[in-house]
């Protein structure tokens, strides 16, 4: 691929010459870039045990080719000719904008170039057009990903001409997605400082991976649904606020030739707008852009007096939920870093995008059209459900904790005299509840109390005894890792069959007698009792685990 | 070049971040010398070589590399200086062939030349045998040979060293010092920062501390000498103030014991 690639920007070389652009120097920097993009280990889709990813690259062309071919689907259902390709457009802009923002933060804010590059004899301008031509390389390729199925859609259904202005349109629109982002970058820098950038490109990144997780299982479902066939879209004066429609507007009128002042107004936006956005931008923004690059890695002195505050509840909390100084100190420094690492944060927060996204799908699934499915919600037995969707955010979080970055740190268990870890491991699930689980399990009650009305109340409480019950069946089939203590690149929990099949069981037992309960029994004799013995049973497990000895941890 | 000129020439050098990083550097450094330059953290060791080196580009006051100006004609100067940076800068996810061969093709070196060299160069330091792995698992050793070689790989006549012997085994540190006395007899300038005291006051012809900025002593270790008796870490807690060390020593154990 890297090879091609370069020899498509061979093509080029007089361009660059033109300006004044060292050519040789700019397609090493370049090739060496692509080098490592294809080694570079993707957010979202890594893989455990897979040490050195080799062609990171092909992996993602292929997803993105798969959900281009979910659009095109939806394009070829849209009779509106300019609903289709808005839909495409929106489509392949938040794409690349979110692409950007995910993939290319950490290159774009990457000092590593400044101390690796600049001391060579590169010019500035060499330099900037390299890492230009990189991006655009690459956005190229994701864009050609994406339209691939679509392409063929458009061709089929309109013939060679309206192809080639659909392919211009894109590159318009890859064009656009920069500029803008770029802008958006130098606002949140202008505001923000080095650690609170770096935190809000980390919610991107957890927004991101909600978005491809629910693009793909809504997206199909969506088309089915909805009854676009009566739609009509006017372009109004808020059209020319909106990017994508000025790409739509513009196809329209070259397919049907309409120019009228709507259209040739929208035309003149894409074209022009990221022209010219191109232009300021290399003229006035990348300078600002690459000084404030340049301070952050600035220097290492200036160690930034972040202070945190400190957290009262967190130690009232801890004070109550805890009952020994290990479990306590384990219990606060979980329940923290569960919400300040932000590699944890973007393998688990995604979750709770998930059981938003899941919990739609199940809401949504009768084939009547939404208010009458709202109408009949509390008839239904989704309730549970939803209440134990919240399961997911335990499971994926009991399955991340044990690996961290900062693995070494865990020295700390085996230099301090402790007796039993098990401790640290109850304080540690524990803080998994507290921070995780409770507060999306409040929301989804009052959700289900809303809807369903106080009768449901019963099944709350058994379900939030049953996912706990269920956490621990989890933690306890399981091997026991001790908390943040493994290279997050060693393979996982080998998969042992008996174990998983054992956790699925028991999980589909605990859940599945629930469901019986509520169909078949009077309630109230229900929740007198079950809840108690339930509560022993959690009683009882929690408390054994609690003893495991150093023989049945895991290291 | 005569080699009593100077190769390095500061004239009132200052840079600020937000607050005032370095103040009125004046250095003149001559071709063949080995200048050790020590500091606190955060002193403006770095910042001085960052400036030197073309990768800090806006400062104030005037400097000179080889009779070039640095704020005009950065590239002449680029091309014959070699920068190793600290904290084992470089592109990890290469492997080391494909690393030194890019660093090559920005100096414009001939591709056979550059592989000839760069394959004698990881052989010499027992680094042959993974040439063709990746860099993401090599040690802080391993890594600091592979950037000792990209910053020398053009021969340059002036050499600067960001803390080049942190996290170097014993073994290293003596191949460094060896081929940094050896560099200077074939007449290249080296400018190096380290923390290491004994090693600094072995190797170095001319020893500069630097303190919050400011340039607070230049001259031989010798001549240093005589300013504050003792060894160079004894005079440059002096220099640098820091006179308490032994007091709050004596506080920390005081207070693990209370």
């Amino acid at each position: 691929m890297e090879k091609y690639l370069l020899r498509l920007l061979d093509i080029f070389e007089w361009f660059f010459r033109s300006v004044k652009i060292d050519y040789e120097q700019l397609r090493a920097i370049v090739s060496a870039k692509l080098t490592m993009d294809n080694r570079r280990q993707l957010v979202g889709y890594r893989k455990r045990g897979k040490k050195e990813p080799r062609n990171t690259f092909g992996t993602t062309l292929f997803f993105y080719a798969l959900f281009g071919g979910f659009v095109a689907f939806a394009m070829y259902n849209i009779p509106s000719f300019i609903l289709s390709m808005i839909v495409f457009f929106t489509y392949i802009m938040v794409m690349v904008s979110m692409t950007l923002i995910t993939d290319f933060s950490s290159i774009l804010l990457d000092t590593s170039d400044n101390t690796i590059i600049l001391p060579r004899p590169v010019d500035s301008r060499t330099l900037f057009a390299a890492r230009l031509t990189h991006i655009l390389l690459y956005l190229g390729q994701l864009a050609l990903g994406l339209s691939i199925i679509p392409a063929i859609v458009v061709i089929i259904e309109y013939g060679v001409l309206l192809f080639l202005f659909f392919l211009i349109a894109v590159g318009l629109s890859i064009l656009t997605s920069v500029v803008l982002t770029n802008a958006l970058y130098l606002i949140i820098m202008h505001f923000a400082n080095e650690e609170k950038l770096k935190s809000i490109i980390n919610y991107f990144q957890i927004i991101m991976a909600i978005f491809i997780m629910a693009g793909y299982q809504i997206l199909p479902r969506m088309i089915e649904r909805i009854d676009v066939g009566s739609f009509v879209f006017k372009i109004q004066w808020w059209s020319f606020l909106l990017p994508p429609v000025w790409m739509a507007g513009t196809m329209e009128a070259f397919q049907f030739r309409i120019f009228d002042p709507a259209h040739v107004g929208l035309n003149a936006c894409a074209l022009l707008f990221p022209l010219f956005g191109m232009y300021a931008a290399n003229k006035y923004l990348s300078p600002v852009f690459n000084k404030k690059i340049a301070t952050l890695g600035g220097s290492s002195s200036q160690i930034e007096k972040n202070k945190v505050e400190n957290d009262r509840m967190l130690s009232s909390i801890s004070k109550w939920i805890t009952n020994s100084p290990a479990e306590r100190g384990t219990f606060d420094v979980i329940y923290k870093i569960l919400g300040r690492d932000r590699k944890i944060k973007l393998k688990i927060y995604p979750s709770f995008g998930y059981i938003a996204v899941f919990g739609l799908i199940f809401m949504l699934r009768s084939q009547e059209d939404i208010a009458t499915t709202w109408a009949n919600l509390p008839n239904t037995q989704y309730h549970l459900v939803l209440l134990y969707l919240t399961f997911m955010v335990l499971q994926v979080a009991l399955y991340e904790i044990p690996y961290s970055d900062d693995f070494k740190a865990s020295w700390i268990y085996f230099s301090a005299p402790l007796n039993r870890p098990g401790e640290i491991l109850t304080g540690t699930l524990k803080a998994i509840g507290v921070r995780l689980f409770f507060p999306s399990y409040i929301i989804i009650s009052t959700f289900v109390l809303f809807v369903w009305g106080f009768q449901v109340i019963d099944d709350i409480v058994i379900g939030l005894f049953n996912n706990l019950l269920m956490l621990m069946v989890l933690a306890w089939v399981n091997k026991r890792h001790l908390p943040l203590s493994m290279a997050p690149d060693v393979k996982a929990q080998s998969g042992n069959l008996v174990r998983s099949i054992l956790t699925f069981l028991l999980i589909a037992a605990l859940g599945l007698s629930h469901f019986l309960l509520t169909v078949l029994t009077q309630k109230s004799v229900l929740m007198l009792t079950v809840i108690p013995i339930q509560a022993l049973a959690l009683y009882l497990t929690f408390r054994t685990y609690k003893k495991t000895t150093w023989d049945q941890v895991t290291l | 070049m005569d080699s009593t000129a100077s190769v390095i020439i500061t004239r009132n050098l200052s840079k600020s971040f937000d607050k005032p990083v370095l103040h009125n550097i004046n250095l003149d450094i001559k071709a063949g010398e080995i200048i050790g330059y020590i500091g606190p953290n955060g002193a403006g060791k770095s910042t001085t070589i960052k400036i030197l080196t073309g990768i800090i580009p806006d400062y104030e006051g005037d400097a000179t590399l080889l009779g070039f100006d640095i704020r005009k004609d950065i590239m002449e100067v680029k091309k014959r200086i070699g920068y190793i940076p600290e904290n084992a800068a470089l592109y990890e996810t290469l492997t080391p062939l494909e690393y030194l061969h890019f660093i090559g093709q920005l100096y414009k070196m001939e591709r056979n030349h550059v592989e000839k060299k760069v394959k004698d160069l990881l052989n010499l330091f027992d680094l042959s045998n993974y040439s063709e792995s990746r860099m993401t698992t090599f040690s802080k050793g391993m890594r600091q040979k592979v950037l000792l070689i990209a910053g020398m790989i053009h021969n340059p006549s002036i050499l600067f060293l960001d803390e080049p012997l942190s996290g170097l085994d014993a073994n290293a540190v003596i191949l460094v010092k060896e081929i940094l006395t050896q560099l200077k007899r074939s007449g290249k300038t080296i400018f190096y920062s380290s923390h290491l005291m004994d090693v600094v006051e072995k190797i170095s012809d001319r020893i500069m501390i630097i303190n919050k900025g400011e340039l607070i002593a230049n001259g031989t270790f010798e001549e240093l000498n005589s300013q504050a008796k003792g060894s160079l870490e004894k005079i440059f807690t002096d220099l640098t103030g820091n006179k308490e060390h032994e007091s709050t020593a004596g506080q920390f154990i005081n207070i693990l014991e209370s």
